[in-house]
């Protein structure tokens, strides 16, 4: 793709428009690199794959406002890599909870992350953009992204695609809280390595 | 939804105050279809669901718009006053408030309906919505003297991305 101008008064990117964006991780549904065979194509940013095909996944869905995905590129000596970290709080702290959090310990992991913007079909895709039926429940998706496969670290087999960069589990902080009015539960970190930014997953 | 013109007929300018009841269904609710139009119309059923009626000229429903860097967000609150303190009644307030979300419909006497704690931006499905309505708080006071007031007074909230569709 050639180098595009990005301009906050233009409809793709606009100050106006896309204040209306919705923010926040609704919930992320890990698969297991390999194990779980993730089978569709890539082209132009968008990872296509259709719904028979999707993964065998587990969702961790974190409270709401409180859960995350950040990503920052770094490029030294013309290689490009993009740090991606999903963090999400599960509300309370519980045995059960921490032993299927136990089976997460050195797995590659992929998953598909929801958010909580929804977006139109049409360009600027968001859910207040200029096509205007973000009132119509029906012809909006939710946003969808794929972390752990890219396709520049990771293998385009279009019947198991595989990265050895896939995501892991960071960090597990619990906290009981204290008083009463504190919240006891624990917050999650993923993290992976890409060659590309998260791709936008269209679902067919 | 274009911007378009407010007229004020003559007949609106006396719209009666005040909220009647508030007819409401957990989340996920049987039968649970809300369904709001481009011009902001809702329809659909909320689901299996109960009455609220509040102490005439008691109830209101406030909405209050803010924006500051990212998204307009709606505060939606319901207050109101149900008379008789009892344990049956702080016992059913009690059950909303370990309920896991609520959507309610607002009756008003100026005869409209509006639709809270679901919208289409923030809901994930008809049936599910991560931004539902709460039973943000109660407080029953018995009164003191012979001629005071017995009763509850409840507050439900929710944040919207909308403002409440009118059925």
């Amino acid at each position: 793709m050639a180098l595009q101008a990005i301009n906050t008064s233009a409809a793709a990117f606009g100050l106006f428009q896309h204040n209306q964006v919705v923010p926040g991780v609704e919930s992320i549904s890990l698969f297991q690199a390999t194990t779980d065979v993730l089978a569709g194509s890539y082209s132009a940013g968008v990872f296509s794959i259709v719904s028979a095909s999707l993964p065998t996944s587990v969702i961790i869905k974190g409270e709401k406002e409180k859960s995350k995905m950040t990503y920052s590129l770094t490029q030294e000596k013309g290689f490009a890599l993009y740090n991606i970290s999903i963090e999400m709080f599960i509300p309370m702290m519980s045995f059960d909870l921490h032993t299927r959090l136990e089976e997460f310990r050195g797995k590659a992991l992929m998953c598909f992350v929801d958010m909580h913007d929804k977006y139109e079909s049409a360009t600027p895709f968001e859910t207040d953009g200029a096509a205007d039926d973000d009132a119509n429940s029906t012809t909006l998706k939710r946003g969808k992204y794929l972390v752990g496969w890219d396709s520049i670290l990771g293998t385009d087999d279009s019947t198991n695609q595989n990265s050895n960069f896939c995501m892991f589990l960071d960090s597990i902080e619990s906290d009981s809280g204290a008083a009463l009015a504190d919240k006891s539960g624990v917050t999650l970190k993923f993290s992976c390595v890409q060659g590309q930014a998260p791709l936008r997953v269209s679902v067919t | 939804m274009a911007i378009a013109s407010i007229n004020v007929a003559n007949d609106q300018q006396f719209a009666k105050g005040g909220v009647k009841s508030i007819t409401l269904a957990l989340v996920g609710a049987g039968s649970q279809a809300p369904v709001v139009s481009t011009e902001g119309v809702a329809s659909g059923s909320i689901g299996t669901s109960t009455t609220i009626n509040f102490e005439k000229e008691s109830a209101k429903m406030t909405v209050s718009m803010s924006k500051g860097d990212g998204l307009s967000l709606y505060n939606v609150s319901i207050e109101g006053y149900i008379p008789k303190v009892s344990g049956s009644l702080m016992e059913i307030l009690h059950s909303y408030a370990k309920s896991d979300g609520l959507i309610g419909k607002v009756s008003n006497y100026d005869g409209a309906d509006y639709l809270v704690g679901w919208d289409n931006v923030l809901a994930t499905s008809t049936t599910s919505t991560d931004f539902p309505l709460i039973l943000e708080s109660m407080e029953a006071d018995t009164g003191a003297a012979l001629q005071d007031q017995n009763g509850v007074t409840v507050k439900f909230s929710c944040v919207m991305a909308t403002p409440p569709a009118q059925y």
